[in-house]
């Protein structure tokens, strides 16, 4: 089966010099859940107007299902779009919001309104069709503005930090309420975010992106578990990088001259071992894995779980346990810490 | 009463002490003055049946008002591309400000010497004559001067910079999201400016007629000096009354005929000008 969309070396200029995309490439399958990834000025924003026709790219292609979509403007694109500001039609109530696509297409008028009451029954709003948008919560517009999308039944999907502007409850039900209409829908999302919790909850693969590049596609575990850069280990999860050093060719810790064993070979010699700070153990007594003690710095306790900050031999080292502050450890207490090899990932510098 | 209130007061009180005295007052005496009978000071609504019962006050009426309404259609129809052009066009700060200078510049001249500037120009020997026989769209020179059609020239001059300032801070305001979500949604750039921008940039072109409209319809030194006498409105006829006639009762109640049948006008605008859904 052929991708649905498929971008090929898309590279974009701003004001002659700053490359806002630079060759990116990309493939959405049919049915495709895909998060854009990446801190604010990556490019994710802009691939997404790249791919809705607001933005012509310099260099590359756009393919929509074995179609060159690349010259053609944005009203003849069969995407849709729900946009970060909502951006709906304030002079309009809620049902003509809806219809507006559909009336657009050439679709009758009873038909148009018959979709878009299905399409507002889809999201949970069908009582509020009379509503403009500026006598609805926030809440309501967004799913306004997602009916708005799915009544034109596009094959693909762009949302453009949608949830961004709800408060964390609202949002992470959203989250929810997304991912499972668009499991019945079948329709490819792409879904651009900043927040590495939101994609990785939603997302069947996540692309990561900084500085207009792609810098790893991988479902939300690969990516967890081993980035392919500093900057993806960085910027997923919180994640404890440690220097290495070969002696007598074999990889150690610097701070503590643990060996890494056979797996951490990478080929460069300036490696970092990446530790998820849950990985580390923390206990009071000596184990039989410990790499040695470290002082307490400090402790944030946030309930669910607790983060500890270490100074191990000169090297802070965040290590986190779930269950808060089991250890009663207090600020300048010393501990004993297990740095588990198996879970080590090499990641280059 | 709380402190604040107070303050709210007092902050109110020299603004409406000025509206008072220097709007309200005038307003007064004018209507009283137009209530009262010019030989025997009476209460009488005899002025006013004078000016509403004589034919030629209708038309006088119908002229300014015609001449009020093409002024602000016209304006409009040019204001709205220009103001387009300055909002969405241009991409230069620099010439972007040049430009609304340029609209602007025309208000620090005088009326007078602007409306001057026309008689000039309409002339029979004028730039306008001149320059419509050389192209050959003309044999002989057109009567500028002395018809509704000079008159309407001069006004739409004038006013035009009140109509693009209105409409330009209107288009300014639209989300231009907004245009990119009709476009998503399939609409044509046509379908976009018609159920788009065009509905959201109403206030803009209401508020915009409103003014044209009150300013062209009590406008006196440029149809004064452009119809040469030939055409009549009723601020000329207020005029008369008042600086020739001497007949302050009289002219009183022209400028509340005036007064009263401008804001009817208004209101409607201001009506058909709101935009549905805007809290």
């Amino acid at each position: 089966m052929t991708a649905l969309l498929s971008v090929q070396h898309i590279t974009k200029v701003f004001q002659r010099k700053y490359k806002a995309l630079n060759d990116v490439s990309l493939d959405v399958q049919h049915g495709e859940f895909v998060a854009l990834l990446g801190p604010s000025g990556c490019g994710k924003t802009t691939l997404l107007a790249t791919l809705a026709g607001f933005l012509e790219p310099d260099a590359g292609k756009i393919i929509i299902d074995g179609m060159d979509v690349t010259a053609v403007p944005a009203h003849k694109r069969t995407l849709n779009t729900v946009f970060q500001s909502y951006a709906l039609f304030p002079h309009m109530t809620v049902l003509d919001n809806v219809t507006y696509g559909p009336l657009r297409a050439g679709i009758k008028k009873d038909e148009a309104h018959q979709r878009a009451i299905e399409a507002l029954d889809m999201v949970g709003l069908q009582q509020f069709y009379k509503r403009y948008p500026a006598q609805m919560s926030g809440g309501q517009r967004q799913r306004t503005a997602l009916a708005r999308a799915i009544v034109n039944r596009p094959k693909l999907l762009l949302l453009d930090e949608p949830l961004s502007a709800l408060d964390l409850k609202l949002r992470k039900r959203m989250q929810l309420e997304l991912k499972a209409l668009q499991e019945r829908l079948g329709i490819s999302f792409i879904f651009v975010t900043h927040d590495q919790e939101e994609a990785m909850a939603m997302a069947d693969r996540i692309v990561v992106m900084n500085n207009g590049t792609v810098e790893q596609v991988g479902t939300g575990d690969e990516i967890y578990k081993k980035p392919h850069s500093r900057f993806v280990a960085d910027f997923i999860g919180d994640a404890n990088m440690l220097e290495c050093h070969e002696v007598d060719g074999s990889m150690r810790l610097s701070c503590c001259g643990q060996a890494l064993g056979p797996a951490a070979r990478t080929g460069s010699r300036k490696a970092l071992a990446m530790l998820r700070p849950e990985d580390i153990g923390v206990s009071r007594a000596a184990t039989p894995g410990s790499a040695g003690t470290a002082e307490v710095d400090d402790i944030v306790n946030i309930g669910s779980h607790a983060t500890i900050y270490l100074n191990f031999n000169g090297v802070v080292i965040e290590a986190r346990r779930l269950g808060a502050n089991d250890l009663g450890l207090q600020k300048g207490d010393v501990v004993h810490i297990q740095l588990p090899v198996e879970r080590i990932h090499m990641v280059e510098q | 009463m709380s402190s604040r209130a107070a303050l709210i007061l007092k902050l109110a009180a020299v603004p409406m002490l000025f509206f008072t005295a220097f709007f309200l007052a005038p307003l007064g005496v004018v209507m009283t003055s137009s209530l009262m009978d010019a030989s025997s000071g009476a209460l009488s609504g005899v002025n006013y049946a004078k000016v509403l019962l004589d034919q030629y006050h209708w038309d006088v009426i119908l002229t300014t008002f015609r001449i009020a309404l093409f002024a602000t259609m016209f304006c409009l129809l040019v204001a709205y591309p220009l103001a387009w052009y300055l909002v969405r066009i241009v991409r230069s700060d620099l010439w972007r400000r040049v430009c609304i200078i340029l609209v602007i510049v025309p208000l620090f001249t005088s009326n007078i010497v602007r409306s001057f500037g026309w008689m000039i120009m309409l002339g029979r020997n004028g730039v306008v004559n001149d320059f419509l026989k050389s192209i050959g769209l003309v044999d002989r020179p057109v009567r500028f001067l002395g018809t509704e059609m000079g008159i309407l020239i001069g006004l739409i001059y004038i006013l035009l910079p009140f109509a693009v300032l209105s409409i330009g801070t209107a288009l300014s305001r639209i989300d231009r999201s907004l245009e990119r979500a009709s476009k998503d949604l399939g609409a044509t750039p046509a379908q976009t400016f018609f159920h788009i921008t065009l509905p959201l940039s109403l206030p803009g072109l209401a508020s915009g007629a409103i003014m044209v409209f009150a300013l062209a319809a009590s406008a006196y030194v440029t149809p004064a000096l452009l119809s040469g006498g030939r055409v009549t409105v009723l601020p000329m006829l207020i005029y008369q009354q008042y600086s020739t006639v001497f007949n302050f009762n009289y002219g009183g109640a022209l400028s509340i005929v005036l007064l009263v049948l401008t804001l009817a006008l208004v209101g409607v605008a201001n009506y058909i000008g709101r935009v549905k859904g805007e809290r």
